[in-house]
C-alpha cells in the first residue's frame, strides 16, 4: 500500500471511530467501541545498526555505536555545561535524573570534579546556576513562580 | 493530507485511565518495572531501553525474563567509562595474570580454549544499583526501574586455574581485574579507568570464571569481549568485561571504584537513613564483597492488559539469591494478606534465576495487588519494608504488580 492510501484508509476509519472513552460509550452492537485510532509519531522506528562481519579475519569488529545524545534545556549556561559535562559521557546522564533538589547541583558538580572533571573553579558558578534552574524542582525556583490559578467564575 | 491528519487524529500519546478521569495517565504498561525511556539499538543488541548512550547504558525489557536465560541481544548493558572497545584484534589480545605471581601469564583466546579445562554456570548478573529509581528520597545514578540483570549460562576457565598456574605469592591481599574499556578523563583520575579487586582469602574465588561463552555463543561486544569475569551469587560491579589484566597486589586497592563508590551500609539489610549518613560515621563495606540478597519478580502478569474475571490465568515469575539459591516462593494475590506457595520450575544451578508458577482465577472483577515473596537456601527472606541507603544499592523489597481485572459479560 502506497503511503497515499494508507493515510486515505486511515482517514476512512476515523469516520466510524466512535469517540469517548470506554466507560460511557454507547455501544455498537458488534461490541467494537473503538478503532482506527492513530497517532503520528517517529520516536518508536529504530534502524539495524549491526553491520554484517564480511570477513574472517581475528578483529571482531561492531563498528560504531550509535551516539544520540537527549538535548540539554535551552537557557543562560547551556553551552558551558554542553562543554564541560560531555567530556567523559553524553550530557543525556543529566536529564534522566530525577528532579534533585537545587543544593544536589552543586554536590554532583562537585563529585565530577573529584571524578576529574577539568572545570575551572569559577565556571562551576555557572554551571551550578544553569542545572539548578532546569534540572531541579520548579516550585523551589524563585525565578520560574508557578501561574497563579485563574478565579473560579 | 499529512496536514489534514495532523489535525484531525486524536493522538492518544497517553492512555487515559478508564475511570475517564485521565488522572493516572501512563505512556507505557507499567512505568514501575521498565523505566519509561526510548529505546535504542547498538550492535549486537535488539532495541533496549536507553538509559546512556554515552558510556552505553542499556535495560533489558521485562517479556524477555519469560525465558529463564535471557537472550544474548537483549542482555542489559551497564558501562562506566566511555572509551567501549568497537573492534578487537584476537591475533594481538592477551590475558594478563601478572603481579605477586611466581610465574606472570599471557595466554591468547586460543590458548584459553584449549588449555584448560571449560567450565559452566549459570548466573544471575545483576548491576548493584538495579532498581534504584524505588528508592525514597532517590538518590543519583543509573534510574533502573528492574531491567539491570539477566541471566546466562556461562562457559569458560576456572580463575583459580589461572591463579595456580600463574603462583600466587605469599603476602598477596587482593586479585585486581580490569578490562579493555576505559575514559576520557585524565590518568590517574577515577573517570580515567575502572577496574574492581577481590580479597584472595575470598571464597567466591573458587567459583570465579573466566568466561568466553555466553549462552553457547561469543560474548557480545557489549557484555564483556572476548572474556569476562563471572563472579556467581555476586553483583555486577566484579564482573569485569573485556577482561585483560588480573593483578595480585600485595597492598589493598584504594581506587575510587573500591573505596568510595559501590560501597553498602554494612548491616544486615544494608539500610540506613539520610540522618545517619549525614553524620558522616557510616560503616560500610564493599558491594563486591557481598552475596546478592534474595529477590523475585513478577513476569507474567505484567498490568499491561486487563484480565478477565474468571479466566484462569498462569502467574509466573522470577527468583534469585546469591546465598544458596531460592527454597521458596510465596505469592499473594489480595495485597499481603494470604499467601499461598508457588511452583518452582527446574532448578538450573543455585546462582541461576529460578522460574515459579501459579494457576489463578480472579474471582470478581477490581483492582487487585499481587506480591511476590522468595526466601533463599540460608533462610533470608524478602523484607516486606523498603531500604534506603545513597547509593541506591541492593534493593529487593517484596515486589507488587497491580492488575485490572475486567467484568466478562
Ligand atoms: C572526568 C569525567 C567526567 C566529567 C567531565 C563529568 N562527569 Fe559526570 N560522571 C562521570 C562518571 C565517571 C560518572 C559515573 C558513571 C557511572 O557510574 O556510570 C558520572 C555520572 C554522572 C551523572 C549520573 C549520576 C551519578 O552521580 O552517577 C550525572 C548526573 C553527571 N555525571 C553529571 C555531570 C555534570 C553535570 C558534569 C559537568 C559539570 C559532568 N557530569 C562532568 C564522569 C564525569
Amino acid at each position: 500500500m502506497n503511503r497515499h492510501r494508507f493515510m486515505a484508509a486511515a482517514a476512512a476509519l476515523l469516520l466510524w471511530t466512535l469517540p469517548g472513552s470506554a466507560g460511557s460509550t454507547p455501544t455498537n452492537p458488534d461490541g467494537l467501541s473503538e478503532a482506527g485510532v492513530y497517532a503520528l509519531d517517529s520516536s518508536g522506528l529504530l534502524l539495524p545498526t549491526s553491520p554484517y562481519p564480511g570477513n574472517t579475519s581475528s578483529t571482531y569488529s561492531v563498528g560504531a555505536y550509535p551516539l544520540a545524545p537527549t538535548p540539554l534545556a535551552r537557557g543562560t549556561g547551556q553551552e558551558l555545561v554542553e562543554s564541560y559535562c560531555s567530556i567523559c559521557h553524553s550530557v543525556t546522564l543529566i536529564g534522566v535524573q530525577p528532579r534533585f533538589p537545587p543544593e544536589f547541583w552543586k554536590k554532583e558538580v562537585d563529585k565530577m570534579i573529584h571524578l576529574g572533571a577539568p572545570i575551572p573553579t569559577e565556571m562551576v558558578g555557572q554551571i551550578v546556576d544553569y542545572l539548578q534552574k532546569h534540572y531541579s524542582p520548579v516550585k523551589t525556583q524563585p525565578s520560574a513562580p508557578e501561574p497563579k490559578p485563574k478565579p473560579s467564575p | 493530507m499529512t496536514g489534514l491528519l495532523g489535525t484531525a487524529l486524536p493522538l492518544p500519546r497517553l492512555v487515559r485511565a478508564e475511570d475517564g478521569t485521565g488522572s493516572s495517565a501512563l505512556s507505557l504498561p507499567d512505568t514501575h518495572w521498565n523505566a519509561a525511556l526510548p529505546m535504542a539499538q547498538v550492535p549486537q543488541k535488539l532495541p533496549l531501553i536507553r538509559f546512556s548512550d554515552r558510556p552505553i547504558v542499556l535495560g533489558t525489557p521485562r517479556p524477555f525474563f519469560d525465558s529463564l536465560l535471557t537472550p544474548n541481544a537483549a542482555f542489559f548493558v551497564r558501562y562506566h567509562l566511555d572509551v567501549i572497545p568497537n573492534a578487537i584484534d584476537l591475533s594481538h589480545w592477551r590475558l594478563l595474570v601478572r603481579g605477586n605471581v611466581a610465574k606472570p601469564l599471557e595466554l591468547s583466546f586460543e590458548q584459553l580454549l584449549s588449555r584448560f579445562e571449560p567450565v559452566t554456570v549459570v548466573a544471575v548478573n545483576q548491576c548493584t544499583g538495579n532498581s534504584r529509581s524505588r528508592f525514597a528520597p532517590r538518590v543519583p545514578g543509573t534510574q533502573w526501574g528492574n531491567e539491570g540483570m539477566g541471566n546466562a549460562r556461562w562457559t569458560g576457565v576456572r580463575l583459580m586455574d589461572l591463579l595456580h598456574r600463574a603462583g600466587v605469592r605469599p603476602g598477596t591481599v587482593a586479585l585486581r581485574f580490569q578490562g579493555l574499556d576505559s575514559g576520557r578523563s585524565a590518568e590517574g583520575t577515577p573517570a580515567h579507568s575502572y577496574a574492581k579487586s577481590l580479597d584472595v582469602g575470598d571464597p567466591i574465588l573458587a567459583q570465579c570464571i573466566v568466561a568466553y561463552q555466553m549462552n553457547g555463543e561469543p560474548l557480545p561486544m557489549l557484555n564483556g569481549f572476548p572474556v569476562r569475569l563471572v563472579v556467581p551469587g555476586r553483583f555486577s560491579t566484579c564482573w569485569v568485561k573485556h577482561l585483560s589484566w588480573i593483578e595480585a597486589l600485595s597492598e589493598p586497592d584504594r581506587s575510587h571504584w573500591m573505596l568510595e563508590a559501590y560501597r553498602l551500609p554494612d548491616n544486615a539489610r544494608h539500610s540506613v537513613t539520610p540522618a545517619e549518613v549525614a553524620t558522616g560515621k557510616l560503616a560500610t563495606i564493599a558491594a563486591s564483597s557481598v552475596p546478592m540478597p534474595v529477590r523475585s519478580f513478577f513476569v507474567r502478569p505484567d498490568g499491561s492488559s486487563k484480565l478477565v474475571v474468571r479466566l484462569p490465568i498462569e502467574v509466573k515469575g522470577i527468583a534469585f539469591s546469591g546465598s544458596g539459591g531460592i527454597r521458596q516462593v510465596e505469592v499473594s494475590t489480595d495485597g499481603g494478606r494470604s499467601w499461598r506457595l508457588a511452583r518452582l520450575d527446574p532448578d538450573l544451578g543455585p546462582y541461576s534465576f529460578r522460574g515459579w508458577r501459579l494457576p489463578w482465577t480472579p474471582q470478581r472483577p477490581g483492582v487487585y495487588e499481587l506480591r511476590c515473596r522468595a526466601t533463599d537456601g540460608k533462610g533470608n527472606a524478602q523484607p516486606t519494608e523498603p531500604i534506603w541507603n545513597p547509593g541506591g544499592y541492593a534493593w529487593n523489597q517484596v515486589e507488587t504488580q497491580t492488575v485490572f481485572v475486567g467484568e466478562a459479560a
